[in-house]
């Protein structure tokens, strides 16, 4: 199995060519000690940015960009030359990869502000605090039960002595190391050219979740690197023949039962990965064989009795690794091992995450099916749920980088088809790469947004590998000359930039002042104290009901037992959105037990920046045109009874447990 | 100077070791925590499972710090089901334990393992930079630690200018008194006053309560005897600089305790 991937392609020739100019320079660093340079002056530059966003500069949005593109643009041009060395590609390649998710950490540089984040931060305190596992999280019932991140950090956290924020960017750190490492040694393995390793990387980081999303403290940080490695880890597999090999399998055994316990959708995803890479193993030179001989007797009869003695023969072949046929049986144990692994781990220990995905889907179906029926308007592209849209430069951005790997892809497919059939791990990840236009239909619709948008990670290492080889056997097999780079550096750019605009929010992607329920921009000083408060004054896990940002503030900050859809499957909207409380609302109350309300009078001032206020499933979610009505947020004043425990001027306890008891009468306010 | 050839692994076992023992003696370090979860573990465990050839030293150093992550997520699963769960004496002991017998195969894999190697030589850690090279590297270092410490300050210097104001029981079982609270985080410092009534009847005032910022004001009053039951008392704050205009206010029933254990 030891024989280069593209042996009837000219990457062979350009291969030796590499060979050659690396060994003239191994071990050399090349240019990697000045591209750091610019790279850390990039890295200054953004920190720069965030500082002006934070207190409102003009110039801030600029350097931003402007950053970015210092960090990725000079190793782009380097990637693209034949003369780096290994060492200095995959020097680059982890610094680049560093760089960015810096991007992240000086966003949020003193604390978690991310939605996800939050939900992820309690997990991790309930099991710092009891150390125990599997503590009831309201938000994302799901969250506790695949605790990988929040082991890691309880782990940092209790032998670093460290608190949960920086234990954490600190295992996210090394996570991002292994990822880009990972993915790297992964395409290298495939492809045995670490020049298409190195720029296949390159365009993994353009993909829409790399900067912003996939760098949080939330559990798909952690579970994405471990199943690069797992993939890395099966590929390597298949083609050492020592005494390595024992040692590989215990590593393989034992990443898979990581990524399981770690996140679902990775689970998942590895698995269905796996599956197809067997199933493509085991079949393609069977199918290519009968279909050959069908060409040439036209008899199925014949093909089918030769077919099965084949398959009784590649059986009893199976077991001596000194066959060529020994990939099928390797991965498909790593199939099997992972799928058994997947099932137990969802039937034993996170059934509950039949429940969460499922209606996910479900209704991206539905909005799919709608949308193609011609019954509902998709999702608008570029516009954010309170009529803004995006500058015109973000939206030609955004469709240049959908279009030019749209563009790559057919030229990679094609080297793929051409060139690697006897590569079912090519030809696998060529499969998993038409799942990316597939993908994109679902962005026009508000549940699809979601699943598209989580799913790019793991469709864009196959993208990433498929652009790579089309980019590289087209564009850079030609003689090289500064038009070509410059087009490729472009074409990256683009590819990169597009990602950010097209996977975080415009209003998300930099600090500023406060925007209601926008998430990490809604993260400031006056919510964050009053959970502190709470916390401190009323005791912990006392069954609360708030918005979605003091939600989470209450549930991390707080440590209080939140009452929402998620955990309860009560949406406390109405309480709150109603002009008075009626049977419905009262009802709401009742089942959830909620003893204290939280009132942000801010939402009566502000559009939503995320759609909702509340949870979805709340009159007009998505649509609203008008903030709330102030005369509903505060309706609980008038209520002889409900104590109104907290003020800090646009944040209000109230304690509603009188209302449990039924609704009481209702006496004046003096309003402020 | 001559060194064992397994230098490598008596270092990570003396971290390992190290780390181990300050955390039973309830000692914990950034450092000795970092290289314990992330890198020892699984470079011992690397080093023991992988004596070919068949791994350069880049794949061992990205299986190192992969695998250590994967040890410490199924050890946490693993110390969960232990009495004492995961603490930093149960952490300890896990990641210590597993370098040191990874640590321990390793030697008896290797081949050997004891034996005196070559003198230390400074450009075995130089990673082949040049004095140029490493000084663009150290500059690039520095210039993203300045980068942290400038978002840091710009995230720690916004300032919002909050002034909670809180009515609470002053235990839980007994409403008779009550607990009123003034913290202000304002940027200068805020003269106030604060007026607490029964119905329209003043039941006490503080004409002026001068409070820097970051100060706390917590006073406990008893209420009345004649007050009864299910009476409303509404406690109001006033900026000075604005005395007509209620700046915060908080309101409470008598007769009703308040829970703050948690339920």
């Amino acid at each position: 199995m030891n024989r280069p991937l593209f042996a009837q392609s000219g990457v062979l020739a350009r291969r030796r060519q590499e060979a050659v100019v690396s060994a003239t320079q191994v071990g050399g660093w090349g240019w990697f000690p000045v591209l750091s340079l610019l790279s850390g002056f990039g890295v200054l530059l953004l920190s720069v940015a965030y500082t002006g966003a934070r207190v409102e500069q003009w110039w801030a949005a600029i350097l931003f960009w402007v950053a970015l593109l210092l960090m990725f643009v000079p190793t782009t041009i380097r990637m693209t030359s034949v003369e780096p060395s290994r060492k200095e590609r995959l020097a680059l390649i982890t610094m680049l990869g560093m760089g960015l998710y810096l991007v992240k950490v000086l966003h949020s540089p003193i604390g978690f502000t991310f939605h996800d984040e939050f939900v992820h931060w309690r997990t991790a305190l309930d099991i710092n605090q009891t150390g125990h596992l599997f503590r009831e999280n309201p938000t994302i019932p799901v969250s506790p039960l695949y605790p990988g991140l929040e082991i890691l950090t309880d782990g940092l956290a209790k032998l670093g002595g460290l608190d949960i924020y920086t234990a954490g960017i600190l295992v996210l750190g090394v996570a991002r190391c292994v990822l880009v490492l990972a993915v790297y040694l992964f395409i290298e393995e495939l492809s045995r050219s670490s020049r298409v390793a190195g720029l296949a990387t390159l365009l993994y980081m353009g993909n829409p979740n790399f900067v912003f999303f996939g760098a949080q403290f939330s559990y798909e940080s952690i579970s994405i690197p471990l199943l690069a490695m797992v993939l890395y880890l099966t590929a390597r597999r298949v083609r050492v023949h020592t005494i390595d090999r024992v040692g590989l399998n215990l590593a393989v055994i034992l990443t898979i039962g990581a990524t399981v316990v770690t996140h679902h959708l990775t689970a998942y995803a590895m698995t269905f990965f796996l599956v197809i890479w067997f199933l493509v193993t085991l079949l393609w030179n069977r199918v290519k064989q009968a279909v050959s001989l069908y060409k040439q007797n036209q008899n199925w009869r014949e093909i089918w009795a030769m077919t099965k003695s084949e398959v009784k023969l590649y059986w009893k072949k199976a077991g001596k690794p000194s066959t060529q046929e020994w990939a099928a049986p390797a991965i498909g144990g790593t199939m099997l091992l992972s799928l058994v692994i997947s099932l137990a781990w969802l039937v034993f220990v996170a059934s509950l995450t039949v429940g969460y995905i499922a209606p996910v889907v479900r209704s991206a179906v539905i909005e799919v099916l709608k949308m193609i029926a011609g019954e509902a308007s998709g999702r608008q592209l570029f516009k954010a749920s309170t009529g803004q849209v995006a500058p015109l430069w973000e939206q030609l951005t955004g469709f240049a980088s959908v279009g030019l790997i749209l563009l790559g892809l057919p030229f990679g497919l094609l080297r793929i088809w051409r060139h690697a059939q006897n590569n079912p791990l090519a030809l696998t990840l060529g499969i998993a790469a038409l799942a990316y236009p597939a993908s994109l239909g679902m962005r026009l619709t508000n549940s699809g947004w979601e699943i598209s948008n989580r799913s790019s990670e793991f469709i864009f290492i196959a993208v990433s590998f498929a652009v790579a080889l089309g980019f590289t056997e087209v564009w850079l097999s030609r003689k090289q000359n500064w038009e070509w780079v410059a087009a490729f550096t472009v074409c990256s750019s683009l590819i990169f930039l597009g990602g950010i605009i097209a996977g975080w929010s415009p209003y998300a992607r930099m600090p500023g002042s406060y925007l209601a329920a926008a998430d990490t921009r809604s993260i400031e000083p006056q919510s964050v104290q009053a959970a502190g408060w709470m916390y401190k004054e009323l005791g912990p896990a006392n069954r609360v009901a708030a918005d979605r940002v003091n939600s989470l503030l209450m549930l991390s900050y707080g440590q209080q037992r939140m009452v929402m859809g998620g955990g309860d499957g009560i949406n406390v909207a109405p309480i709150f959105m109603s002009q008075k409380l009626g049977g419905w609302e009262m009802d709401l109350i009742q089942k959830g037990k909620i003893r204290y309300a939280v009132v942000d009078e801010r939402l009566s001032r502000y559009l939503p920046q995320v759609g909702i206020y509340y949870e979805a499933g709340e009159p007009d979610t998505y649509q609203h045109r008008t903030p709330l009505d102030l005369g509903a947020l505060q309706k609980f004043n008038a209520f002889r009874g409900v104590n109104r425990l907290f003020d800090s001027g646009d944040i209000v306890v109230y304690d509603i447990g009188v209302l449990q008891n039924g609704l009481p009468e209702i006496v004046g306010f003096t309003s402020r | 100077m001559a060194y064992p050839k397994s230098w490598d692994l008596l270092a990570a076992s003396l971290v390992a070791v190290l780390t181990a023992g300050l955390a039973l003696a309830g000692i914990t370090n950034p450092v000795l925590g970092l290289l314990m979860i992330t890198l020892v573990p699984g470079y011992a465990l690397v080093q023991a499972a992988f004596v070919g050839r068949s791994f350069s030293l880049i794949e061992k150093a990205m299986l190192s710090l992969g695998l250590s992550l994967v040890l410490t997520v199924l050890g946490g699963l693993l110390l969960n089901q232990t009495s004492w769960g995961l603490q930093p004496g149960s952490w300890a002991a896990w990641v210590g334990g597993l370098t040191l017998v990874a640590c321990g195969v390793a030697l008896l894999r290797r081949e050997q393992p004891f034996l005196l190697g070559s003198s230390f030589s400074p450009r075995r850690f130089s990673f082949g930079f040049s004095g140029g090279q490493m000084l663009m590297v150290s500059l690039a270092t520095i210039m993203v630690v300045g980068a942290v410490i400038v978002a840091r300050n710009g995230a720690e210097e916004i300032h919002t200018t909050v002034t909670q104001f809180w009515l609470l029981p002053a235990s839980s079982t007994n409403s008779d008194s009550l607990k009123l609270g003034i913290t202000s985080t304002e940027i200068v410092p805020v003269d106030y006053r604060l007026e607490l009534k029964a119905g329209d009847k003043v039941i006490q005032e503080w004409p002026t309560l001068k409070l820097e910022p970051n100060a706390n004001w917590v006073n406990t009053i008893n209420l009345p005897t004649d007050l009864g039951q299910g009476q409303k008392i509404d406690a109001f704050l006033y900026r000075l600089d604005a005395p007509n205009k209620i700046y915060r206010q908080t309101t409470f029933w008598t007769g009703q305790p308040v829970e703050t254990s948690g339920k």
